[in-house]
């Protein structure tokens, strides 16, 4: 087998925001992760974890506070005007809110040609037969062109933004939460279509979510992030049956299962509390404050994510299997 | 060994008719429209339809609604009709050339702000707020006293009073639609500032600041009048509504008519075009929520 | 006291008349719930469940809505409450807890006195002994430093504890009856295990009955005796939990169950969707409100209703609305 081609590299990625009175919000801390060409890498965590963020700033939209992001041997955050705007050509990004995230004073011809006529694509007719195949691709009737998107539901537009997303031919696409504002019948469907348009169109997908059912579905390798950091980086299938990491542990004991059988809570609040506030985050692991293998070793120094495993990585000092080694 | 795995969708494919009515606007909407119709229509022909001179002077003084005088005579013997009708021209000049006026430069000061936020925002809403603090009647005094009481003088003067309400509204508006993902979306696609501004920005504000600027208008001819009352608006004897109005105030006990008049057809001008304005926000509104 | 049931619904209407016309949002609904029973009612958003569990309530705003149908509580019929014998059953008698509780709690108000503010108006108790009982209840719902969190408002506190919040109230004067509508979907999945068990052990610990209202089958997998699933306004299948999940006969409940993503599956496991969308409750289909999506219908579902019915191939308590319920060979 041929080593996978790297597409992206993310290093040492910092966002932090203003949070008044000259305090930051610690969005997210030195993040480390490749992305390779053509797979799906999913990025799980709760809410407030930097996972939106960390999404959002590859595209630089917020820009890094530090770090840097090298995309197909380029360097990204030091990209102005035209260059950066050239180069999003190659980068897309699928959101949340389907309804937020279309014009609602558009036609659905011209939110999906948009793109095509920002760069000039073509002639009108040409812009036009694209945005027929996009409508079709995406499993829309080309009678859609014409409407706006309150006439559609919110699978529909999901569909719509997919298409949108397709038309400049990227390469990687991010996927900001895409099915979360869906109803679980519609989930599937999007889930299936963004599976297909992967296949069609030889995409390299990273794939935001808190939903770890969706992000298994669809993942080939999932990164778990809390607090700003990655503590936990594996493929799909070792990840959520062989997690190292108290967190993913915690995280993968709280799904609720559609499974009667299945006796919930049988590791009663193995995690305690809420997450604490990012703009004050906890010293060392910052996991530590609801860990149950929490140590006073802990709060000092700041465990590194560590290969521990071929491809398993991890960011914990006492990871679950491991006999105390520190 | 689920049929529905290989289920063909049957209705992403098919996209079914909206089954949204339009919401009606209703009756007073209408009476509204058409009320504001007839006068702008009136002011507009008033020289060829077959009105008298408004400012022909008869000796038939302070005489009562007939055949010949619709509404009568004032205090000078000229035909209180004519003068109406005569006065909406000025009222309605004022009244949308000052609003179109604000709604360019307050607008774009609005949009500017709202879209690009930071240092820039800053600047123009500390303009806006001095406008704001700035006592409007002291600078319409000001205005008329030192550049001459004309058309458009008074037109200036109200339009740079309604520029800091406009830009704060606007901005207000284009913030809420600055932060929503389509925008976001539009950046991504390498879409510029400009290019968001006016494809994604400005069709949206552009409604509900429509709707908005017919009860500007309203706010704007009240303006006038009270200008007018005041005797800073233009220059006897050609007729306004607050002018009238004035007029009439020596009369009142003996002729209530000559100010009850002009009062009721700038307060049924003003009524409409604030009901008219609140109708098409109410209707935008639910729009939008209901997407 | 008697053996009459807690809870009767019997054939509940809810209709709002809409510019586009009537939304048949709950469309003839029947159950009935036993003391101390666990009732999770299911539905993908739009199938009426919210409806239904503030219909039971009486909370809807009486403009514009065609109410039929009977609620009966401990043998009383709620809809013919006034609004102040009402307010005397909300909180009292019937506990509430909402989707979000930052728009449920006041917040203005310190924690402390909407807590004790059931208290003192539904058990008479004096300010003093309110406060104690309040300082236990928020001590039971595990929020810890009760004292200094009674003085606190709503927005200092993060999502998971106001919801802890907003239980202690609705258990404050001890209902025999708590209806939790969606009470973890604002929250993050640690957080949403921690509140269902909190609520699951106070159901117990209290013998109240429970209806547990959500979009997610997960949530009331293996904390529910029955459940209910909607669809367009009426129930389409009842049945035990356990029952439900194995042996499911109506073709929507099948598909809503098969169409979660599954951590225990691989990954890219092809997952089956149910095709379309719900159907707009102004004007329902004819026959099964289902038959335009599924995948077994056959010429009579276009035409014919199925009534909510049950046969013998599952238990007494299993009902279904389907004329060709799914693991049940056609006869005939």
């Amino acid at each position: 087998m041929t080593t996978p081609k790297t597409l992206l590299e993310v290093r040492d990625l910092t966002v932090e925001f203003p949070a008044g009175a000259g305090r930051k919000v610690h969005a997210v801390s030195g993040v480390n992760f490749d992305v390779y060409q053509g797979e799906t890498l999913g990025l799980v965590g709760e809410s407030g974890c930097g996972k939106s963020t960390t999404g959002r700033a590859i595209l630089q939209l917020p820009r890094p506070t530090s770090g840097s992001i090298v995309y197909n041997g380029r360097e990204l955050t030091n990209l102005h005007g035209e260059e950066l705007r050239a180069v999003r050509r190659d980068l897309q990004m699928i959101f949340q809110d389907p309804i937020s995230s279309l014009n609602p004073r558009r036609r659905v011809r011209d939110i999906i040609g948009e793109p095509l006529a920002i760069w000039n694509v073509g002639t009108k007719e040409e812009r036009e037969d694209k945005v027929r195949e996009l409508l079709d691709a995406v499993g829309l009737d080309v009678a859609a062109a014409g409407r706006r998107p309150h006439e559609f539901s919110g699978g529909q537009c999901q569909r719509i933004s997919i298409a949108r997303a397709l038309a400049l031919d990227p390469n990687l696409i991010i996927c900001d939460e895409p099915v979360s504002a869906l109803d679980v019948s519609v989930q599937a469907q999007i889930l299936n279509l963004l599976e297909d348009m992967k296949e069609r169109y030889g995409l390299t997908l990273i794939f935001v979510s808190h939903n770890l059912g969706v992000v298994k579905n669809v993942s080939d390798r999932v990164a778990v992030m809390y607090l700003g950091k990655i503590v936990e980086l594996a493929g799909a299938e070792e990840l959520y049956a062989r997690p190292l990491h108290h967190y993913t542990a915690a995280l993968l004991d709280s799904i609720p299962v559609p499974d009667p059988t299945v006796r919930p809570g049988a590791a009663p609040d193995a995690v305690a509390g809420d997450p604490p506030s990012p703009i004050d985050p906890p010293s060392g692991c910052r996991f530590r404050t609801r860990c149950p293998r929490a140590e006073p070793y802990c709060a000092e120094v700041e465990p590194p994510l560590a290969e521990l495993k071929p491809g398993h990585f991890v960011a914990c000092h006492f990871p679950i299997g491991e006999t105390d080694g520190a | 060994m689920l049929p529905l795995a290989n289920a063909p969708v049957p209705e992403a494919a098919a996209v079914e008719a909206s089954p949204r009515r339009k919401r009606k606007l209703g009756f007073f909407f209408i009476l509204s429209l058409a009320w504001v119709a007839l006068v702008i229509f009136l002011a507009v022909f008033a020289s060829v339809l077959p009105i008298p001179d408004p400012n022909a002077q008869k000796a038939a003084i302070n005489l009562n609604p007939s055949l010949h005088h619709l509404l009568g005579t004032d205090s000078l013997g000229r035909d209180m009709f004519a003068r109406v009708v005569y006065a909406g021209r000025v009222s309605l000049t004022v009244g949308f050339a000052s609003i179109a006026i604000g709604l360019l430069i307050g607008g774009a000061m609005g949009v500017i702000a709202g879209f690009y936020r930071g240092r820039i925002d800053r600047v123009l809403m500390a303009i806006a707020d001095v406008m704001l603090a700035f006592p409007a009647l002291v600078f319409a005094l000001a205005i008329v006293t030192f550049l001459g009481q004309n058309l458009r003088n008074v037109t200036i003067a109200i339009a740079v009073i309604s520029i800091p309400g406009i830009a704060r509204i606007v901005r207000a508006s284009t913030l809420t639609f600055a932060q929503r993902d389509f925008v976001l979306a539009a950046r991504t696609l390498g879409a510029s500032n400009r290019r968001i501004i006016l494809r994604e920005i400005l069709p949206n504000v552009a409604i509900p600041i429509g709707a908005f600027s017919f009860i500007a208008v309203a706010l704007a001819i009240v303006g006038e009048g009270g200008l007018a009352f005041l005797g800073l608006s233009v220059h006897a004897p050609t007729a306004t509504w607050g002018g009238m109005i004035n007029d009439g105030r020596s009369f009142l006990e003996d002729h209530p008519a000559l100010s009850l008049i002009p009062s009721a057809v700038l307060f049924l001008t003003v009524l409409a075009l604030n009901f008219a304005g609140d109708a098409l926000r109410a209707r935008f509104d639910t729009k939008d929520v209901s997407v | 006291m008697t053996d009459q049931p807690l809870l009767v619904v019997e054939d509940l209407v809810t209709h709002f008349r809409t510019n586009r016309g009537t939304v048949r949002a709950v469309d003839g609904v029947s159950f009935t719930l036993e003391r101390g029973e666990t009732l999770g009612i299911v539905g993908e958003s739009g199938s009426g469940k919210t409806v239904l569990s503030r219909s039971i309530m009486g909370l809807l705003p009486p403009k514009n809505v065609v109410s039929e149908g009977r609620v009966l509580f401990e043998g009383r019929d709620l809809s013919s409450l006034d609004a102040k014998q009402m307010r005397a059953v909300w909180g009292a008698e019937i506990g509430m807890v909402f989707q979000d509780p930052m728009t449920s709690l006041n917040p203005v108000m310190k924690i402390g006195n909407q807590v004790t503010e059931g208290l003192r108006v539904h058990l008479g108790m004096e300010k003093e002994r309110a406060i104690e009982t309040a300082v236990a209840l928020l001590r039971s719902v595990g929020i810890p430093e009760p004292e200094r969190r009674m003085k606190q408002f709503p927005f200092e506190l993060s999502g998971g504890m106001r919801q802890r919040v907003t239980i202690a109230i609705a258990i404050a004067c001890g209902p025999k009856l708590l209806i939790a509508d969606e009470p973890t979907t604002a929250l993050d999945v640690t957080v949403q295990s921690q509140i269902l068990n909190l609520l699951q052990d106070k159901q117990r610990e209290r013998h109240m009955a429970m209806i547990l209202v959500t979009h997610d089958l997960g949530v009331v997998a293996g904390r529910t005796d029955d459940i209910a699933v909607m669809y367009a306004g009426k129930i389409v299948e009842k049945a035990p939990t356990r029952e439900l999940f194995t042996q499911m006969r109506m073709p929507y409940t099948e598909a809503l169950i098969h169409s979660i993503p599954k951590t225990d599956q691989p990954s890219h496991t092809r997952l089956p969707a149910i095709g379309g969308r719900p159907p707009d409750l102004v004007n329902p289909p004819a026959g099964c409100n289902f038959s335009p999506r599924c995948p077994y219908a056959r010429d009579n579902c276009h035409h014919e209703e199925p009534p909510l019915m049950s046969d013998d191939t599952v238990t007494a308590d299993h009902a279904f609305a389907c004329w060709y319920p799914v693991g049940v060979p056609v006869r005939g």
